[in-house]
């Protein structure tokens, strides 16, 4: 062997043969630094999830809505429909903001017809009405007891942005309808009432005089359920909390609001989702808290609390509606939350004999490793309709997540349950 | 060093008793580590926290089938050299000298080696310079080629070399000193 690489073998060896002692003040800053980087750990756990969260939620709503819009509002453009047979024999159309909406208009006033695009429309006017009349098509049934007479003058007037072809269309449809020689004077169509049919017309005693026609169960039933619609929601949950410590925590009001897409599965059944958000305030939850003791002439103490005040949470909720009639609904729902955000302070206590000696409280929002970032909820409501568009629901709800992860100094499970009151706003259908 | 599985598993789930354990049982490996890389047992201490950190963090990935003191040593000394890296300054990076040892003077520090313990023989490879104390470590005692030295210190291969050469030249000539000043006395 080289003397150089003996050289090399005797540090080698003597290297291995080292041995040292022990020093506890080594490990007490070793842990100093392991808990100070588990709680930069614990923050913005997963921050990044949640922004993606926040971006689907906004993208789907956006998409619900593109959705919702297009192709609907049947009722709602159909401000005023007048039927003046013996002044003008004109169907007027106020505020058609479009041709097909104006079509739909045509045929849901005149014909009792749900929506129906221009080219249903056209078929519709192209079919010879002693078919009509015994035509099994949906779109067409509601012609069987309208007497269509041959020589109808009816013209689309006061829609200024109606094009010329849309006239012409408009002109040959109803022109095949309308009976000059009928006793009505003047019939005005309320949003609502221009859905009921010639038929119901001829029933009624009209003379000389602007009628509103009274909302009928049976077409209540048939179409104002709109197969699919967009919502708003919003209201008050309040929450049940729970007692830990001798101390209550959770339990109070908080809002809530979302966006829904509901879509009617048949008459009685529908399904209903979309992307909520609620806070759960009121909360005084001690989820991490940790101590240190250093030794040296005396006793050094160190400890780190973070205490959760509130939490913000994303949901998507899955709802099945049950509709025993108009009015009311009932409702099953499973809503799979996220944290979004929650509030917290820091205390970090230094106490020497323990005698407090530093004292330092920071707020932070932010979320931590030891909050369950997942809350799901089950939940049953009730729906009653108070206007047209406008319902009050009111919901049960159980909450199967815990909050907060078990810790020593808590396995408490922290939930939310309680009650929802709130107010449902069909923003669209069709 | 014996390092139970069930050790590790409590470790991962940031039992604290379990980590502080961990600490007490690979600290003297650990230190033994550091202290050759470090000017001073405090730095050393700081470094080998650093790289406890790096371990515990890290465990997860450990698989068994690697032995626990390989694994913990390859983190301690990427640490070190991490560390190293982030204070390394331009002024030490290269002072080339020409005049090598030639091995038949070996012999005489050789038997000086013998007679130091472990740590005076820190003391004395704790003096060389930083660059230098740190080519020599990887190298000599934890047996990395000068390729590797030069990939992980981002010097060449020649510069590792002559880091070596320079290293072997101080510590004979500081062991034969001590050596002789103590025979003196």
């Amino acid at each position: 062997m080289k003397a150089e690489e003996e050289f090399d073998d005797i540090f080698r060896k003597k290297a291995e043969e080292a041995n040292f002692d022990f020093r506890q003040s080594d490990w007490e800053k070793v842990r100093r630094k392991i808990d100070e980087q588990r709680l930069a750990e614990y923050q913005n756990v997963s921050g990044v999830n949640y922004w993606l969260v926040s971006a689907i939620a906004l993208i789907g709503s956006a998409v619900l809505i593109f959705l919702a819009i297009p192709e609907n509002n049947a009722e709602a453009l159909a401000d005023e429909v007048v039927y003046q047979p013996e002044q003008q024999q004109t169907l007027t159309v106020k505020s058609l903001p479009s041709e097909p909406a104006a079509l739909a208009v045509l045929s849901t006033g005149v014909a009792k017809s749900s929506p129906v695009s221009p080219r249903a429309f056209k078929s519709i006017s192209s079919i010879p009405s002693s078919r009509l009349a015994n035509s099994s098509n949906p779109k067409t049934q509601v012609f069987e007891s309208t007497v269509v007479p041959d020589n109808s003058q009816v013209s689309i007037t006061d829609n200024q942005q109606a094009s010329q072809t849309k006239e012409d269309i408009s002109k040959s449809t109803i022109e095949s309808f309308i009976d000059p020689e009928e006793v009505i004077d003047m019939v005005t169509l309320q949003p609502r009432t221009a859905r009921l049919s010639l038929t119901q017309f001829e029933g009624s005693q009209l003379s000389g005089n602007v009628i509103n026609i009274p909302d009928d169960p049976e077409y209540v039933s048939k179409n104002s359920q709109s197969k699919q619609s967009f919502n708003a929601e919003f209201g008050l949950s309040l929450f049940g909390g729970w007692i830990e410590n001798s101390v209550s925590s959770g339990n109070g009001l908080n809002l809530f609001g979302g966006l829904n897409y509901n879509r009617m599965l048949n008459d009685k059944w529908s399904l209903s989702m979309g992307s909520q958000v609620y806070n759960l305030k009121g909360l005084n939850t001690v989820f991490y808290q940790n101590s240190s003791n250093d030794f040296g002439f005396g006793s050094t103490q160190t400890q780190t609390v973070l205490t959760c005040h509130s939490m913000m949470f994303v949901s998507f909720p899955l709802r099945i509606y049950y509709h025993p009639d108009q009015k009311h609904s009932l409702s099953l729902g499973l809503h799979a939350g996220s944290l979004l955000m929650a509030k917290n302070t820091i205390e970090i206590m230094q106490l020497s004999d323990g005698q407090i000696q530093q004292y330092s409280s920071e707020k932070q929002n932010s979320v931590y490793e030891n909050m369950n970032s997942a809350n799901f909820l089950l939940s049953m409501g009730l729906n009653k309709n108070i206007q047209e568009r406008v319902s009050l629901q009111v919901e049960l709800f159980y909450g199967l997540s815990d909050l907060f992860a078990d810790s020593d100094q808590s396995k408490l499970q922290q939930n939310t349950s309680g009650i929802r009151i709130g107010l449902n706003y069909r923003i669209s259908g069709k | 060093m014996e390092i139970h599985p069930k050790l590790i598993a409590l470790c991962i789930r940031h039992d604290r008793k379990a980590e502080y354990e961990l600490y007490k049982i690979s600290y003297s490996y650990l230190m033994s580590i550091c202290l050759r890389y470090a000017k001073n047992r405090d730095k050393a201490a700081e470094t080998l926290n650093l790289g406890y950190m790096k371990i515990l963090s890290n465990l997860k990935s450990y698989k068994p089938d690697i032995p626990f003191k390989a694994w913990i040593r390859r983190i301690m000394i990427n640490t070190l050299i991490d560390e190293f890296r982030k204070n390394k300054r331009e002024h030490e990076k290269l002072m080339y000298v020409e005049n090598y040892f030639d091995s038949s003077s070996y012999s005489e520090s050789n038997e000086a080696l013998d007679k130091l313990n472990v740590q005076q023989i820190y003391e004395h490879i704790g003096k060389l310079p930083e660059a230098t104390r740190n080519v020599f470590n990887l190298y000599v005692i934890d047996g990395f080629s000068h390729k590797e030295i030069a990939t992980m210190l981002d010097i060449s291969e020649g510069t590792s070399k002559w880091h070596l050469n320079a290293a072997r030249m101080k510590l004979r000539e500081s062991l034969v000193n001590t050596v002789f000043s103590y025979v003196k006395r």
